[in-house]
């Protein structure tokens, strides 16, 4: 067996996708821990270089074993879910969340990467005939994008309730982080989950709109967070309530995300 | 009117909407008495069906909610436009004072005259994609200047897409048609189009692609179409539906059909019960050759399945098929058919569609996609001069600000600014 064989096998099992997320722990944990010192911020952030190229193998992996781009089930969606949110919080965000935001977001990602092996299938090459179409790439890709800003604006607005509770200084700064990463998320997921979502529908199952649990959970979404939006409108709402508006929408989407599981749907495969 | 157009009111609509959506989500719907009993208990059972959540999204009170949510929609669509269109004049600012208390403000001493300066203000300004309107007084000039207009129409074109979509959903579920045909190869379905138009409808054949370990990756079915434009044969798949004349048909899935034999799997035996053939198959809608045998043969569906023969002289003989060989060998004919097994039909889901009200959603889905961007990425910048003549030179003061996106604005404002500076 030679190296790529064995990473191979190893990146199949879900071994190597977990094994990136328990590194993001151990970063976590250094972050926790060291708060800003120097040293260990350098630490840390070599340690979340590490996990982002043992995630990025994984999903390199799994793209040659699959021949396309994997984004067909739970596990391929969480796997590039949180590369690309781990690439954004390198990238652009870790400057602006600091420590104790980035402990929320790399918690999150360590999280879903350290049980994604409970959602692991099998690389295939073949799909199956309802996703055999290029609306698959559309309406998964901007679904994902749009979950990774909305993501962010998860984080900005549990970190504004946390510096709010304890009297911080620079809420307005993380209240426009959320609304900014929210709208942004907002727009991808109306374009990606709704728009895109419905048009493959029809293509496929002869209906734009079937009450699917997925359809109507992505719904729910959608309307918490057009609720957020137009909150920050009405007196009074902004703030505290629509920091937990965004919570509850960042909630509701990781339980869209696995609901095929627990409520089946037309959605099953996903 | 007021309660239409109120956000407090939309924001508690798209509360209740999302809480009902949820329930409706978590309850698994259309299911009957006795399977809500066994998942949630007699109680809830009793509130899930008094309360229409067996079927929450056909509740009287839910599409009266979304109806209401569809009127706030076109209510706010309708203020908003009514508002922009009761300001077309160009909104000029004429007092200094009046720039002076905008987000971003700037005054220079150009010595140009008047003229020269309001021209070469406007020049800047278009270089920067901003659309120019002047206003000449006796002793100033104004400027008016905007870029992105548009994007303060966003989210009215959101909202209108909106209840487009609300309002298509509607007719859809009013005027709507949809049938799934249960269909096997060589039968046939009349549909009903409108004008009294039918689309006739045969299942010629169907093709089941497998991957090595068995599961289907794709399948097919051809058409026999037959509509008043004539005869045609169309290839439909998964996300490939046929279209005529307003009305679809996809083809939704297959299954084995044990009540419907393809063909039979028979031994076959001479008149003494000596095994000729030990296994061979025949189809129930043609005949195939068979050497061994020395006629061509077919099988023939029925309550008793039958094999018809016919031998080189051109006659056709009918033989029963026995499911053993005892029963055979009461029979005194030279041929004996034997059963081996039934290979059952394939079964195909066919799903006929008519949507009247398609048009609206998808005019609704390209709006909400337009509203959506336009009014979270583009933000209306606006800019506003006014050239004085003050002696010698020319006092140019100038301001602006934008509906968001405030630091992009700025550094544009810098750089005009700049470009301004280096007029003097």
């Amino acid at each position: 067996m030679n190296y790529f064989e064995i990473v191979s096998v190893a990146a199949v099992d879900g071994k190597l996708l977990a094994l990136a997320g328990w590194i993001y722990l151990v970063s976590v944990i250094l972050i926790s821990y060291c708060g800003i010192k120097r040293r260990c911020s350098v630490a840390s952030a070599g340690l979340i270089v590490i996990g982002l190229a043992t995630h990025l193998a994984s999903f390199v992996t799994r793209l040659i074993l699959c021949r396309r781009l994997p984004i067909a089930n739970l596990f391929e969606y969480i796997a590039l879910l949180t590369l690309i949110t781990v690439f954004v919080y390198l990238t652009y965000l870790k400057r602006l969340i600091g420590s104790a935001g980035s402990v929320i977001i790399l918690v999150v990602v360590a999280g879903l990467l350290v049980f994604s092996p409970y959602f692991y299938s099998a690389p295939s090459t073949s799909l199956l005939p309802a996703l055999r179409s290029y609306w698959l790439y559309i309406h998964v890709s901007l679904t994902v994008v749009s979950q990774v800003f909305l993501a962010i604006g998860f984080v900005a607005s549990l970190l504004y309730l946390i510096k709010h509770r304890l009297g911080g200084d620079d809420l307005s700064r993380l209240d426009r982080i959320a609304y900014r990463s929210i709208s942004i998320g907002f727009a991808f997921f109306t374009a990606g989950a709704l728009v895109a979502g419905s048009i493959w529908a029809k293509k496929a199952w002869g209906s734009y709109w079937s009450w699917d649990p997925k359809e109507v959970m992505s719904l729910v979404v959608w309307l918490v967070y057009a609720v957020y939006l137009h909150a920050r409108l009405v007196r009074g709402l902004a703030g505290v309530p629509t920091a937990l508006l965004s919570i509850l929408g960042f909630i509701l989407i990781i339980l869209t995300a696995i609901s095929t599981i627990f409520l089946g749907g037309l959605h099953s495969y996903s | 009117m007021k309660i239409l157009t109120s956000t407090k009111i939309a924001v508690l609509v798209m509360i209740v909407i999302a809480i009902l959506s949820l329930i409706g989500a978590i309850i698994p719907q259309g299911k009957n008495a006795d399977f809500y009993r066994v998942q949630f208990g007699e109680p809830f059972c009793r509130l899930i069906l008094s309360a229409g959540f067996d079927s929450i999204f056909k509740q009287t009170y839910f599409v009266a909610l979304l109806g209401f949510l569809g009127l706030m929609l076109l209510a706010c669509t309708i203020k908003r436009l009514r508002r922009e269109i009761a300001s077309k004049e160009p909104p000029f600012i004429e007092s200094i004072e009046g720039l002076r208390n905008l987000r971003c403000h700037h005054e220079v001493r150009l010595e140009l005259d008047r003229q020269e300066t309001t021209l070469h203000m406007i020049d800047i300004l278009k270089r920067k994609f901003y659309t120019t309107k002047v206003k000449s007084l006796s002793d100033s000039d104004l400027i008016y200047a905007s870029k992105f207009g548009f994007a303060r129409y966003g989210s009215s074109v959101l909202h209108f897409g909106l209840a487009l979509l609300v309002l298509g959903g509607m007719v859809i579920a009013r005027f709507g048609e949809r049938s799934t045909i249960q269909m096997h190869i060589g039968e046939s379905y009349d549909f009903a189009l409108k004008d009294g138009d039918t689309l006739s409808v045969t299942l010629s054949d169907f093709n089941v692609d497998l991957d090595r370990e068995g599961r289907p990756i794709g399948y097919l079915c051809e058409l026999e179409i037959l509509s008043s434009k004539g005869r045609s044969w169309e290839t439909i798949e998964v996300n490939k539906p046929f279209k005529h004349r307003g009305a679809e048909i996809y083809l939704e899935s297959y299954r084995p059909d044990p009540s419907f034999a393809a063909g039979y799997v028979v031994s076959v035996f001479d008149k003494d019960g000596n095994l000729v053939v030990p296994s061979l198959y025949l189809p129930c809608d043609q005949f195939v050759e068979s050497e061994a045998v020395g006629l061509t043969l077919s099988a023939q569906r029925a309550v008793v399945p039958a094999v018809l023969a016919i031998d080189e002289g051109g006659d056709l003989r009918t033989y029963p098929i026995y499911g053993d060989l005892d029963e055979a060998m009461e029979d005194t004919l030279p041929m004996k058919f034997v059963m081996i097994h039934q290979v059952p039909s394939l079964c195909v889901s066919l799903q006929f569609v008519k949507e009247p009200g398609e048009f609206l959603i998808i005019l609704g889905l390209a709006f909400i996609l337009a509203g959506t961007f336009t009014s979270l990425f583009l933000s209306h910048r606006r800019i506003w001069i006014i050239v004085t003549d003050e002696k010698l030179a020319r006092s140019v003061s100038f301001g602006g600000c934008s509906s968001k996106d405030q630091q992009s604005f700025l550094k544009e404002f810098e750089s005009i600014k700049a470009t301004v500076d280096e007029l003097l």
